[in-house]
């Protein structure tokens, strides 16, 4: 354990704290590489032959470029997460959490391949950082999701690739160990992965689906602690609330369910935006509790609700279940123009605690599909 | 209406009071104000909205139930929270401790209040009738942050402070123009936007899955008649 030496030398107390979790984890590590091994005969892909593309992350609720049907063998793809612990505001009264931000963003950035395709992931995490951080892939295969193999301190990087043999939504999250794990995820680290079928997504009948737009919404419940006044506490450095935060987090009962990391992050100015007519996937993530979202005034045209496109899709519903620890997906053609509200249709947790966006969509009034037929007046005997 | 009746009681208390000394306070935070729109009448105008402070005299003096809120403001902080009926039993009260004719502007006199801060009304978003239900989306500035002190904000020409604040100020209007008092389920609260509060509402929602912004905080500032 040189690295835990290296820090008990150097560290503050806390930070002894925050990496504690390192001694038990990396022994979970030894067994779980000396399991890989004996299965390693089924590796037999030559990867130095296959090209390497890099991929250029975007913040959510965007996705990176991407194709939907791919006619050529599988690549390699490259992407690089940095990790950054950063103080930010949560909601309009301007409540802070440290969070601990992939790639900067809560949620981090979705990460797009296809079946077959490997992806090789650098993990950097800042020297200005206090934490030990990994990433534990649901997409991938061995390794606790490669969160034995990618655990790195602050001021060290780490590669991982995993071969994507599952095809369908996935999240992503941080995993150190402990107590860390569900502190790490609920402080806003995790993500997403889309693996699509190389031919691309199909209906129940196995016909084509195509979209013109797709957004990736993150639902992250926040535990926040409070003064003995009330209010919410603030915090100077990352990974201060820890014992407070365990104790808000052990109620199970979450201060704050937001989209995109962020009361309001998807309404107003930053809504989504479609056209009537657009086909529109809506990928919908929470690696830590069950949500049941549903578009206000739409509904789900075709589903994955346990978000993995080797099932046939649902068609038709209206609200659907996201597992704790997983992703989903449904695809939508917008048939009416105005503000439609895309809900965790829990309405408490909707309109209390945040987890509301919205979607502008312009076109044409269908007055087929509904009318106002007579304004509100008195009422008539 | 429930609410309505122990209001009257506490208006009967209030009688006891009189004889002792009035409250000079309240007029001394007011400035008078010329209202173009009724002839050139002139109301008193509160420069700032009720404070904590204040809301904890009638807490203690059991006039007002609704419990001040815990800021470290202190002194000087709007009282926030407050919901049509606790603010009718603070009007009451404060009635009767100061002897002026107070009361909530009306909508009327809240827009001439604010009128040096009032913004061009931008495009709609829709124009089709069809869609007058969403043509406001997005439109309406919201502040949010914490509750700030009062003086917080701009001041108008005429000496009126924090309009233009993020605490939302009850105004004794009904959303619905036809409906007197009795009926009244909702009336409008005025700040940056405004917005149709049911009378139950202390608390603004903070996510809202209407297609309106909601208030950040709902608090209130008193006029009085010569």
């Amino acid at each position: 354990m040189s690295t835990l030496n290296r820090y008990n030398s150097v560290v503050l107390s806390r930070r002894n704290l925050l990496v504690a979790t390192a001694a038990t984890a990396a022994a979970v590590a030894a067994v779980a590489l000396s399991t890989e091994q004996a299965h390693a005969d089924d590796a037999q892909t030559d990867l130095s032959k296959l090209p390497r593309v890099k991929q250029k992350l975007v913040a959510p609720p965007f996705l990176p470029e991407h194709e939907q049907v791919v006619t050529s063998g599988p690549k390699i793809v490259e992407v690089t997460l940095t990790i950054e612990e950063k103080k930010v505001v949560i909601d309009n009264e301007g409540t802070e959490i440290w969070a601990f931000a992939y790639d900067g963003s809560v949620p981090g950035p979705m990460i797009v391949v296809h079946e077959g395709d490997y992806v090789e992931l650098t993990l950097k995490n800042l020297p200005t950082n206090l934490m030990e951080h990994n990433i534990d892939f649901h997409a991938s295969t061995g390794a606790l999701g490669g969160g034995a193999l990618t655990k790195v301190l602050p001021g060290e990087e780490v590669v991982l690739r995993w071969k994507a043999i599952k095809p369908g939504v996935f999240v992503y999250h941080c995993a150190p160990g402990d107590v860390m794990i569900p502190y790490h995820v609920v402080h806003g680290m995790n993500g997403a992965v889309m693996v699509l079928p190389r031919d691309g997504l199909k209906d129940d009948k196995g016909n084509p689906l195509k979209y013109d737009l797709a957004y990736y919404i993150g639902e992250q419940d926040f535990y926040i602690p409070r003064e003995t006044d009330g209010s919410f506490k603030k915090y100077e450095s990352a990974g201060e609330d820890l014992s407070d935060s365990l104790d808000v987090m052990r109620t199970l009962i979450p201060s704050h369910v937001v989209f995109n990391g962020k009361v309001g992050a998807l309404t107003g100015e930053n809504a989504m935006k479609a056209k009537v007519g657009d086909h529109v996937l809506f990928i919908h993530g929470q690696s830590n509790r069950d949500s049941r979202p549903h578009i206000i005034g739409g509904h789900g045209d075709y589903v994955w609700e346990t978000g993995k496109f080797g099932n046939p899709p649902e068609v038709g519903l209206e609200t659907w279940f996201i597992r704790g620890g997983s992703a989903g997906a449904a695809l939508y053609k917008f048939r009416q123009p105005g503000i439609y509200a895309y809900v965790n249709h829990n309405l408490i947790e909707a309109v209390l605690l945040g987890a509301t966006a919205h979607i502008k969509v312009d076109g044409t009034w269908n007055d087929d599909l509904m009318m106002q037929v007579s304004k509100p007046g008195p009422m008539k005997a | 209406m429930f609410r309505s009746a122990i209001a009257i009681v506490l208006g009967a208390v209030a009688t006891s009071w009189v004889g002792l000394p009035l409250d000079r306070s309240f007029r001394d935070q007011m400035v008078p104000v010329q209202m173009a729109s009724d002839a050139g009448r002139t109301i008193y105008v509160s420069v700032y909205e009720v404070t904590i402070d204040s809301w904890r005299k009638c807490y203690q003096e059991k006039a007002c139930a609704h419990a001040p809120p815990v800021s470290a403001l202190r002194k000087s902080a709007p009282v926030t929270g407050v919901n049509w009926f606790d603010v009718q039993d603070y009007i009451a009260w404060a009635k009767s401790r100061s002897g002026l004719k107070l009361r909530l502007p009306t909508l009327a006199e809240w827009r001439e209040l604010d009128r040096s801060l009032a913004k061009p009304k931008p495009e709609p978003l829709f124009k089709d009738p069809r869609l007058a239900w969403a043509a406001n989306y997005g439109q309406e500035d919201t502040p949010g942050g914490p509750v700030r002190a009062i003086g917080s904000f701009s001041t108008t020409p005429d000496g009126i402070s924090d309009l233009d604040g993020n605490v939302w100020e009850w105004t004794s209007t009904c959303y619905k123009s036809e409906l007197n008092d009795k009926d009244c389920p909702a009336y409008v609260a005025s700040g940056a936007h405004e917005a149709a509060m049911s009378v139950f509402v202390g608390n603004p929602a903070s996510g809202g899955c209407a297609t309106g912004t909601p208030p950040t905080y709902l608090g209130f500032r008193l006029v009085a008649d010569r």
